[in-house]
């Protein structure tokens, strides 16, 4: 019983640690995801910001990504993703950092610390292009600051957030304007 | 009355004398004057206009205001733009982001936002015709100063932005602004670059 009395503080006291060490931040932008059906994958969660968890402390930290994101057809928040998408991602304040990738069937694009060209890491601020032959190159109108998950600021409405969580947003990422 | 009783009440009497004193402070310290409405502090703080007319906020927008960095509702420093933080228009509701020009409650939000940061150091810098600007957040974070690098540093989790000196439209266009007479071509040079 003594041995009982003593281990069941330091299991209280663990459990107690490990959840402080929890990212509150994260945790509530993880919870707002809506729900996926596909399988973890390449092609899972389409639009959602994917460094959430793919990265240092996220649970899927063991495959870090340095950009990700996804592209679809058109702004319509129907639109069917855009595969075979070429993205460009230059490193904006050196100009010497690079990386081309092209987008899967999901429209899901991912640059892994071993695609960029350079091993320090990503100098921000980044630029991106997008291109596919049918359609032409597309260049984003901003410049990225800090943010390596494209859901984090282009959103589907569609895709059941909350109207709050949309403010600060813009659309998803697309190749030509819906008819 | 008793020896007995005679003591025991000058007793009384005596930690009544010593109490009374420090209970009177503590009331009485709660019971500050009413402030008075009427006072103000008048602050001089940059043009208005020239914020909006040549460019500096148009170029805060392009370099500080993504969505991802300053175009966000928790800064402190808080940047409305065309492509970045629309303001709210109604209750839950703004405007798209890139589907409308930036408009003047947006431009008014910015300067406030600026001006709003320091407001007493940006009134001796604005009466001094901007000497020392670079005493300023504005100026110091945007030069990315980092502690221990610099004995002004301060954190800039957006790094280093402008270059302090005359080759960098950016510098140019803040210090110019805060100078009292803002260099729109600086200012329109330095948001194309982005």
């Amino acid at each position: 019983m003594k041995i009982f009395a003593g281990v069941v503080p330091l299991v209280i006291l663990l459990v107690g640690g490990l959840q402080g060490c929890s990212d509150p931040a994260r945790s509530a932008a993880l919870d707002a995801l809506p729900d996926d059906p596909t399988p973890e994958g390449p092609t899972h969660r389409p639009g959602q910001p994917c460094v959430l968890c793919h990265t240092s402390g996220g649970q899927a930290s063991g495959a870090p990504f340095l950009f990700a994101g996804t592209v679809y057809e058109t702004n319509d928040p129907k639109s069917p993703p855009a595969a075979n998408v070429l993205v460009q991602v230059v490193d904006g304040e050196k100009g010497t950092s690079s990386v081309q990738i092209r987008t899967n069937a999901a429209g899901n694009f991912f640059i892994r610390p071993e695609d960029w060209s350079n091993s320090l890491g990503v100098f921000f601020p980044a630029k991106v292009q997008i291109f596919r032959e049918d359609v032409g190159p597309k260049t984003m109108l901003t410049h990225i600051s800090r943010e390596p998950s494209c859901g984090g600021c282009h959103r589907n409405p569609n895709k059941k957030y909350v109207k709050s969580d949309l403010l600060g947003t813009v659309q998803q990422i697309y190749l030509r304007t819906a008819q | 009355m008793s020896t007995r009783a005679k003591q025991s009440s000058a007793v009384k009497w005596a930690l009544f004398g010593a109490l009374a004193p420090l209970v009177y402070g503590v009331v009485t310290t709660g019971c500050a004057s009413v402030p008075d409405e009427t006072r103000f502090t008048r602050l001089q703080v940059p043009d208005r206009t020239q914020f909006q007319t040549a460019g500096v906020s148009s170029f805060l927008e392009r370099r500080c205001g993504t969505l991802d960095c300053h175009g966000q509702s928790s800064r402190a420093l808080r940047i409305y733009g065309q492509f970045g933080l629309r303001s709210p228009t109604g209750l839950d509701a703004a405007v798209p982001s890139n589907s409308a020009p930036t408009t003047d409650q947006e431009y008014a939000s910015n300067f406030q936002s600026v001006v709003s940061l320091e407001p007493e150091e940006l009134t001796r810098v604005v009466a001094n015709k901007g000497v020392g600007a670079g005493r300023l957040l504005l100026i110091l974070k945007a030069l990315g100063y980092e502690p221990g690098k610099n004995e002004e540093g301060v954190q800039h989790k957006g790094g280093s932005l402008i270059k302090q000196g005359a080759n960098d439209y950016g510098y140019i266009c803040l210090v110019s602004w805060l100078e009292g007479s803002a260099d729109a071509d600086a200012c329109g040079k330095a948001q194309s670059a982005y």
